[in-house]
């Protein structure tokens, strides 16, 4: 009992441990904020990834990486084969085939501006002329990725009529779909005819494989949205048949690509290597061959994820050096403390307390200490992390000085997440710093000789 | 006749202790002549101490003033106060009061360097130094300047101090109890040393003691009781 | 006017503590990480601003309406005291087509962004006489210690038909690559004349899509032009055919990937305004302009816009320099820095509070020196010198020791990095994900300074809390203090 109120009373009398407490706590409080606001930003970068793409994509690619080294060019995909094959997979909640192609769309008589300077552009593009154009099959589409969620966009004005169909033709056009903010750049609205501008491989060429022009008149059926915004803005959406007869008038139902949905939980690198080994075994490919690929989501974003990834790890190490110096600042005060209370401690031991028990009371000082900082870092932390948004407004408000360029990434407010891990990984090595830096004055303080602090020298 | 050296004229002093005010000094006249030796006897708690720190401007009377040379003290600043304190008196007390981490030598030398900055210091080193080594070999302790206190017995502190206080070549100087500490033999030899300085340098001293044969051997024997002078 | 008692003093409770060791160790450590993250930063952030500044010019005149002609601007440019050079430049936008050998003749194929032989890609066309004298372009020629070398690009052959398309392919290379691409080609490269007007691709496209010189590319592109049954301007597509002559590397990543330079007579060609047409113009979209050393930029900048806005139908134009040319990358990377320095900032607050705590603690545990100090006559201000000398010792040390390992540190950062990875396959600085040979270090001077003195001011203002209380204690209580 006496240790528990000594310490209580050390502490209480001591204002300077405040001191201990409040470096301890700025350490967690950092550690906290910015970490989240990092995993805050990695989640949302991942969302938007996740909300504008399949979990596996299934690429239609043959022969060596060198186009001059190829046996046999690229293969469409064997869709129908495939299909069967991949719904036979327990981990396959759904599969959308897909055509890549791109081209250039634009109203009638309309002209489009020169591409912008690469340093004046949207990072994530959007106002380049040409754009990726996809060929899908809504039905198939929705089983596989966020489709029909992409289509409640913003502006009413303009979302497609009827969702069950969203690329029905009008005026016997064939239709396509626009990224919303796209859209109301080019001032086109639903229903309007624009030209997609386009080329094809020619059929029949004699000697390699060159592009001939290729213009077709299509109608807007309306916008789409995802929340990547790299996505909406280089990409159209077009019938996959329609596209299919364009590029390949040959082929009956072509097919490039195979966007995949796994069931929530499923284990993403074995589902890939699984179905990799399927898909090339129904194209026929032989050893040696690349054959059809297939990507995981995270693969397809591999450079913008790692690099945020790796920042953030840089920045925890940048973090821990704040943890050392407040560990300096503990052992400080309570070494401090210690040498302080020598008169005490011989009191204390001509009392009868054992060495045990003194240096219980330094070391509880100390854990007290941490755990007020680690529990004050700990709540400050998380409430700036969540208010930090609101923090921004007001300094930007008060100063006009933007802290976070949320425009850049494509953000409406400062990301963040709290990690409960990363929050108790945070707190427990505080603790064990804290722990750690008072046993050292603690064990001093326990050995230290009564006579010597009683004779007061 | 002769100006005193220490004057103290109705000094009162009374401390707040919560709400209530507790008088200590209750008007104090104190006269000390050049090259006088006072011996002050009291009771423990009569005020000597606190009359001793007024009278070394340590701290502000609540009534009354301290002369020195006949000039009033009163009113002035922390900074006047300190570097008037450090002309004129010199301090011994009765638990040494030495700097721990600082040599013999140079705790005698610490009254030189105040009011000196480091380059007049420099300048003046040599010169410094001597008088200080000449001051500890005249209290005894020319084989002992290097030592540190914890490295000296009780009666060599209080010879360090007596030379500190010697340093800054003061017109008085104010000794606490300065055997108070002491075992006899030892503080004989310390009385003795005071009483030679008082006749080799003329500096007046005021001696807090309970011993009655220190206070036979003064000139002059002054009594507080209850915060009053009595004779 | 320090005391020499204040300054001994000092010294000794400094010796006698080591305490205080902590509180220097704190500095140190906080300035030394403020000087090597600010310093890999800045690297970094350097690096960037170098690419970038290698791709860009002095300034470039841009935001011009369609269907601008060169003549008239060089003509109003070229007087502008401060101008040096300046050359032509047109942009436009385009899908690129490596052309391959078909094993199974004929066959129709998809284009095939997943193998990166298509891509989009912005294509310059630039004056290759002009354009040396305005931009650091030779050095896009130079990666490491291979020269990559544009085939001809400054010289003009005699026995070329049109000399008006530069980026010359000798006929030899061409009729190597056409050949291996499977088009037609005479039965010896000495019958064959150059056809195409030569491209030019990154470093990094050369090895993603293994071309090599000499081999053919098709360009798709549009153009807005009067169509064969007249009915009015309409944008159509085209095709044109090139040779690839040669690699280029900025070490600008977005630029590299994205860019492909042409002969800007045979962009002007495409799009509609070739050179033996009537009534064709010089078609521009932008005019690159060098400096004269030594010219303030943004002196001649506003000089240029003024002439520029003057010619009729060119209010709109916009004058950049180089920052403006590329504020997309440029502001991306400074608010990274500026958060890490946020971080910094709550390390050297708590290094504050170690040099506050122990200097704090010292005045409580020498109260009775203070006491003594004043019975010799020391006035408050020598006793707050004290302290405050204590706190300058610390700060002066730990700014100092942080200051030489954070430059030693920048120095040995690679070494150690690479030492890590040998040893445990550590890499704090995965250098394949930045594209950089080594981790860049950048220390500015300023910041060398300003870190350092910083952290000496603050240290100082910390230690001015104690050593006033410590002045302002009364002596009385300080002797009888136990």
């Amino acid at each position: 009992m006496y240790r528990l109120f000594l310490a209580l009373r050390y502490l209480l009398t001591r204002p300077i441990n405040i001191l201990g407490m409040l470096g301890v706590t700025l350490g967690v409080w950092a550690l906290i904020v910015v970490v989240s606001i990092f995993s805050g930003f990695i989640a949302v970068v991942t969302e938007h990834i996740r909300s504008a793409g399949a979990d596996l994509s299934l690429l239609a690619r043959d022969g060596a990486d060198s186009p001059f080294e190829r046996e046999r060019p690229a293969q469409p995909l064997d869709e129908h084969k495939l299909r069967e094959l991949l719904e036979a997979d327990p981990d396959v909640a759904g599969t959308a085939p897909r055509l890549v192609h791109f081209g250039l769309v634009h109203r009638r008589g309309h002209r489009p501006p020169p591409p912008p300077l690469l340093g004046r552009s949207a990072l994530q593009g959007g106002d380049v002329p040409f754009l990726f154009v996809l060929g899908i099959d809504p039905a198939r589409e929705a089983t596989a990725t966020g489709f029909r969620s992409w289509l409640q966009v913003r502006d009413p004005a303009l979302a497609v009529a009827d969702p069950d169909d969203p690329l029905r033709r009008i005026d016997d056009l064939p239709t396509m779909l626009l990224g919303e903010e796209r859209m109301r750049a080019e001032g086109l609205k639903p229903g309007d005819k624009v030209v997609l501008t386009t080329g094809r491989v020619a059929a029949g060429n004699v000697a390699a494989t060159a592009i001939e022009p290729l213009h077709v008149e299509f109608a807007v059926a309306g916008a789409y949205r995802t929340r990547h915004g790299g996505f909406d803005g280089n990409n159209l959406l077009v019938d996959l048949v329609t596209l299919g007869k364009l590029l390949r008038p040959d082929q009956a139902h072509p097919v490039q690509e195979l966007s995949i949905r796994l069931h929530p939980g499923a284990d993403l690198t074995a589902a890939r290597n699984r179905i990799a080994e399927l898909a090339r075994q129904a194209a026929g490919t032989r050893p040696g061959e690349t054959g059809p690929v297939v990507r995981t989501w995270r693969e397809r974003n591999q450079s913008l994820l790692q690099s945020v990834e790796h920042q953030r790890a840089l920045m925890k190490i940048v973090l821990i050096v704040i943890m050392v110096v407040a560990a300096f600042l503990m052992y400080a005060t309570l070494s401090m403390m210690v040498a302080e209370k020598t008169g005490d401690i011989g009191i204390l031991t001509a009392m009868g307390g054992s060495a045990f028990g003194i240096m219980q009371v330094f070391l509880s000082c100390g854990v007290a200490i941490t755990l007020a900082g680690v529990l004050l870092g700990t709540v400050t932390g998380c409430l700036s992390a969540i208010y930090l948004e609101e923090f921004r407004q007001f300094v930007l408000g008060l100063t006009g000085v933007d802290l976070f360029p949320l425009k850049v990434y494509n953000l409406d407010r400062v990301p963040h997440e709290l990690d409960p891990v990363w929050i108790a990984q945070v707190a427990a090595m505080a603790m064990l710093i804290g722990a750690l830096v008072s046993a050292l004055p603690a064990l001093r303080a326990a050995r230290h000789d009564p006579l010597v602090s009683l004779r007061g020298a | 006749m002769t100006t005193p050296v220490l004057a103290a004229e109705g000094l009162h002093k009374s401390y707040r202790l919560g709400r209530t005010e507790i008088p200590v000094l209750k008007g104090v006249d104190l006269q000390v002549l050049p090259g006088e030796m006072v011996a002050l006897l009291g009771m423990s708690g009569a005020g000597k101490s606190t009359l001793l720190h007024l009278l070394g401007l340590l701290d502000v009377p609540t009534g009354g003033a301290v002369r020195y040379d006949g000039a009033a003290t009163t009113g002035l600043s922390a900074a006047a106060r300190a570097r008037l304190r450090h002309r004129h008196v010199g301090f011994v007390f009765q638990f040494y009061h030495l700097i721990p981490e600082l040599t013999a030598l140079q705790n005698v030398l610490l009254g030189k360097m105040m009011h000196r900055s480091v380059l007049q210091y420099l300048g003046e080193r040599r010169q410094v130094k001597q008088q200080a080594i000449d001051l500890l070999t005249q209290v005894g302790l020319a084989q002992r300047l290097r030592h540190r206190p914890a490295e000296l017995s009780g009666g060599e502190r209080q010879r360090v101090a007596i030379a500190r206080a010697l340093m800054t070549a003061p017109r008085v100087i104010l000794a606490d109890e300065p055997t108070g500490n002491l075992d006899s033999a030892t503080a004989e030899g310390v009385i003795e040393l005071l009483f030679q300085i008082n006749q080799e340098r003329g500096i007046a001293f005021v001696i807090v003691t309970h011993n009655e044969d220190i206070a036979a051997r003064c000139h002059r024997t002054v009594r507080l009781r209850d915060g009053r002078v009595v004779n | 006017m320090l005391q020499a008692s204040s300054c001994l003093l000092a010294v000794r409770y400094l010796r006698s503590r080591w305490v205080n060791v902590l509180g220097i160790v704190g500095v140190a450590v906080a300035v030394w990480a403020m000087i090597l993250v600010r310093a890999v930063f800045s690297g970094f952030i350097g690096n960037i601003q170098d690419d970038v500044r290698r791709t860009s010019t002095d300034l470039l005149v841009t935001d011009l309406p369609h269907d601008t002609g060169y003549a008239s601007l060089r003509d109003a440019i070229a007087g502008v005291d401060g101008v040096a050079a300046l050359a032509p430049r047109l942009r436009h936008f385009g899908v690129f087509h490596v052309l391959t050998p078909q094993a199974q003749g004929g066959a129709a194929q998809f284009v095939d962004f997943s193998s990166a032989s298509t891509a989009f890609v912005q294509l310059v066309g630039i004056d290759p006489a002009a354009e040396g004298r305005v931009s650091a372009q030779t050095q896009w020629y130079q990666h490491e210690h291979e020269r990559l070398k544009p085939q001809d690009l400054d010289a003009t052959p005699a026995d070329q038909a049109d000399p008006i398309k530069r980026l010359h392919v000798p006929a030899w290379l061409e009729w190597q690559g056409r050949r291996r691409a499977g088009l037609p080609v005479p039965t010896q490269p000495s019958l064959h004349r150059t056809l195409s007007p030569g491209l030019l691709l990154s470093l990094d496209r050369l090895y993603s899509h293994h071309l090599e010189p000499g081999f053919p590319l098709d360009i798709i592109s549009a153009r807005f032009d009067g169509q064969a049954d007249g009915a009015g301007k309409e944008t159509v597509a085209i095709r044109e055919r090139f040779t690839f002559a040669g690699a280029f590397k900025t070490r600008h990543r977005i630029f590299d990937d994205t860019t492909a330079i042409v002969p800007i007579e045979t962009l002007r060609s495409m799009l509609g305004h070739d050179f033996h047409d009537d009534g064709s113009i010089d078609l521009i979209t932008d005019v690159a302009i060098a400096v004269v050393a030594g010219q303030d930029p943004a002196v001649v900048q506003a000089r240029v816009r003024q002439r520029v806005r003057a010619l009729p139908g060119l209010q709109q134009a916009n004058v950049l320099d180089w920052v403006q040319q590329n504020q997309v990358f440029l502001d991306a990377v400074g608010h990274e820095r500026a958060m890490m320095q946020i971080v910094l900032f709550v390390v050297m607050l708590i290094a504050a509070f170690l040099v506050y705590a122990t200097l704090h603690m010292m005045v409580a545990q020498k109260t009775k020196d203070i006491g003594i100090l004043c019975a010799i006559g020391s006035t408050p201000r020598g006793i707050g010198a004290t302290f405050l000398t204590c706190g300058i010792v610390i700060g002066l040390i730990g700014s100092l020791a942080g200051l030489v390992l954070g430059v030693l540190s920048t120095r040995w950062i690679n070494p150690v990095n690479d030492w890590l990875f040998e040893n445990f396959g550590l890499e704090m600085f995965p250098r394949r994900l930045f594209d950089l040979p080594e981790i860049p270090c950048r220390l500015e001077p300023a910041w060398l300074i300003g870190v350092p003195v910083a952290a000496f001011l603050l240290t100082l203002l910390v230690a001015w809390l104690p050593a006033r209380r410590a002045a302002r204690m009364l002596p009385v209580e300080a002797l009888s203090y136990e």
